[in-house]
């Protein structure tokens, strides 16, 4: 039997005399949610409550307590907190989940231990070091944990450590360059995931964590290919021949896989840089009249595309 | 054939023993078909986002060949491209046009703010006949995507007429009372369904932008300008938020069926004692309860939307405390005990299949 979806419950409203009791009964049963739910949600939410507050109450605890501690009172607090916490992560009684969020907080605390030992040997070291050095070692603990929450937190890190070793060390850098990097380093965890998932058979890594790792490699091609586009010159000329061909790679991967989230988001990408080549080119009212004019017939199409595609069987939206 | 089978499919999953009075088999055919392209995400975003850029790239251009100078225009160029808009999602009942129509409603609604700038009206009298005319053809359209952002403008107009009114004080009520009508509007969806009108077509896309329009009346108490703790009657608006909080706790006990009285009454006390201490920062009462309602009706944008909006509202809470950092570590280390404690005894209580 199936499993009605609540557009399904609509539909079947829209094209019979269902009155209001009985939509609402059918909704209640096939789309609201029922105990077993709301049981997990509270245990979930009180996990995570509980861990989040503790490990954000620490951390306020150490920015606090500077002055009055001895050096070797923090250090010895900050790492028997993180020896604890570590320990309880690969405690067997508790849960997977509960374990894998023990391990994201242990993963916090290796920041918190960063900092304090920074603060007092004030070694004089750049941000970006700190940043690196926290990454770096936690790069076991995010390859083992199998939670994705945590892989992103740690790419989040990957690219706050390469941002802000732009800002304070490589400052000769130039901008097309460095979106250019960050569009490598978020699409080499895309493409990871993506095979993995293929060579796996299943979805092993969660949607979510493939749309954030697309939208932001997308995020940064487009921005340094209109970086390049408006400066007119740059030090990665190779940006724009890498993206059309990654561009290509994932529209094919999109009909292939039958997605039209791929389809949609590089679409979308090639049409603000198309544009932004358009009003830079023609630097005119005309250019301004021509980029409105493209836009709008540009989205018509792919949406006219897309809406081809979704007559076939098999297409849907990854969720 | 293939129709005939999706419709097969679907009435597998009703009830057997329950008939459905007056089913119309080929409408509901040809509705299922149409279903993949209503929900799609991707083609929506595309529609709002390609007529948000073609229409500010139309205002530029109309500014470059100095259009704005001859004033006395905008308010007949608003009347055009906002008939434009209405026309053609009434006369062409298609989605590839969407885009088309967004970019008119926003480009009419530009000059028509440039019209009010000319005339010198306030902003009380602006925001209200921006309302009342957004309302008007929030009746007309039958467009989702249109019906969306009239949606959200309707509420925007109203709260900034109502600010403009009666200053902060008085506007720190329009939320609560967005809440409430967000509570109607989820808990109601079987009987809005039901009606079987253009209300309950458009049902998803004013459901949406109700919820958009709650996170950002929300969250525009807690920016430094308008920081919580300085308003006056703030509590009230907490314990506004408290009782909708209340609202929904009594449908989620009544789905967890529990009799037991004491229990019941210790959850209720539970919820508004952890609460309490921050009744004079609405905005956390106001996230949890958007968290709840949405997770009750599985409406997933509403829930990520309040989750986003707690844990900014709890950082912003903590950041604005005017205590010493040792303080705000011991009550955040405090709360989080109280919850690892609650996780502890649910986990004991829990019967042996929920505990992984």
């Amino acid at each position: 039997m199936k499993q009605l979806q609540r557009e399904d419950i609509h539909s079947l409203a829209k094209h019979s005399q269902l009155s209001g009791e009985q939509v609402e009964q059918a909704l209640q049963q096939h789309v609201y949610q029922d105990k077993k739910s709301w049981a997990d949600f509270l245990r979930i939410s009180l996990l995570v409550l509980g861990i989040g507050f503790l490990t954000s109450g620490l951390v306020f605890f150490f920015a606090y307590n500077w002055a009055d501690l001895p050096k070797f009172g923090k250090l010895a607090i900050v790492q028997g907190l993180l020896l604890l916490v570590s320990l309880l992560a690969i405690y067997p009684k508790f849960s997977t989940l509960t374990r894998q969020l023990l391990l994201s907080s242990a993963a916090v605390l290796v920041g918190l231990l960063f900092a304090v030992f920074g603060q007092i040997y004030q070694t004089g070291a750049d941000a970006y070091d700190f940043f690196l050095a926290w990454t770096l070692f936690i790069v076991l603990w995010t390859v083992i944990s199998d939670f994705p929450p945590l892989w992103l937190f740690f790419i989040g890190l990957l690219n706050i450590t390469f941002y802000l070793y732009v800002d304070q060390v490589a400052r000769h850098w130039e901008e097309t360059l460095v979106f250019s990097i960050l569009f490598v380093l978020n699409l080499l965890p895309l493409v990871f995931a993506e095979l993995w998932n293929i060579q796996r058979r299943k979805q092993v890594i969660p949607q979510y964590f493939i749309n954030m790792m697309a939208l932001a490699a997308l995020t940064f091609a487009t921005i340094g290919n209109l970086h390049y586009i408006l400066t007119g010159h740059t030090e990665a000329p190779l940006l724009p021949g890498i993206s059309l061909a990654v561009y290509a790679l994932g529209i094919g991967f999109g009909l292939r896989t039958k997605s039209i989230f791929y389809l949609a988001s590089i679409s979308l990408s090639i049409i603000i840089i198309t544009t932004g080549l358009i009003v830079e080119n023609i630097q005119s009212e005309f250019g301004i009249l021509l980029a409105s004019i493209f836009v709008l017939l540009s989205i018509s199409a792919v949406i006219y595309y897309i809406l081809q595609l979704l007559k076939h069987p098999g297409y849907e939206t990854r969720k | 054939m293939k129709l005939e089978n999706k419709v097969t499919t679907l009435l597998s999953g009703w009830n057997a023993a329950e008939e459905i009075p007056g089913l119309d088999n080929e409408g509901l055919a040809l509705d299922l078909q149409e279903q993949a392209k209503q929900k799609s995400l991707p083609i929506k975003i595309l529609s709002i986002f390609g007529g948000l850029i073609s229409s500010a790239s139309f205002v530029g251009f109309l500014f470059m060949v100095g259009f704005f100078e001859n004033r006395s225009l905008y308010l007949p160029y608003s009347a055009l491209f906002l008939g434009l808009a209405i026309l053609i999602s009434l006369k062409f009942k298609h989605i590839l046009l969407d885009t088309i129509c967004v970019s008119c409603l926003c480009v009419s609604y530009i000059l028509l703010l440039f019209s009010f700038e000319e005339m010198r009206l306030s902003g009380l009298w602006s925001s209200l006949l921006i309302f009342i005319l957004s309302t008007l053809i929030l009746w007309i359209m039958r467009n989702n995507i249109l019906t969306f952002i009239l949606t959200l403008i309707i509420c925007v107009s109203f709260f900034f007429f109502w600010k403009e009114l009666g200053d902060f004080t008085l506007a720190q009520f329009f939320p609560p009372l967005l809440g409430i009508l967000l509570c109607g509007a989820y808990l109601q969806e079987g009987k809005i369904i039901a009606w079987r009108n253009h209300w309950s077509n458009r049902y998803h896309a004013i459901r949406s932008a109700l919820s958009f329009s709650y996170l950002g009346g929300l969250l525009y108490f807690t920016t430094t300008e308008q920081a919580e703790f300085m308003h006056p009657l703030n509590w009230v608006v907490s314990l506004l938020y408290m009782g909708l909080i209340g609202f929904v706790l009594a449908r989620v006990l009544q789905i967890l069926k529990l009799e037991n009285k004491t229990l019941v009454i210790a959850i209720y006390l539970l919820t508004f004692a952890s609460l309490a201490p921050t009744i004079f920062y609405p905005a956390i009462a106001g996230s949890l309860f958007l968290i709840l309602l949405s997770f009750m009706v599985n409406y997933r944008t509403g829930f990520v939307l309040g989750l986003a909006s707690l844990i900014y509202a709890v950082s912003r809470f903590y950041y604005d405390l005017d205590y010493s950092l040792l303080t705000k570590s011991i009550m955040l280390m405090a709360s989080g005990g109280l919850f690892l404690i609650l996780y502890f005894i649910n986990r004991q209580k829990a019967p042996a299949h929920e505990k992984n």
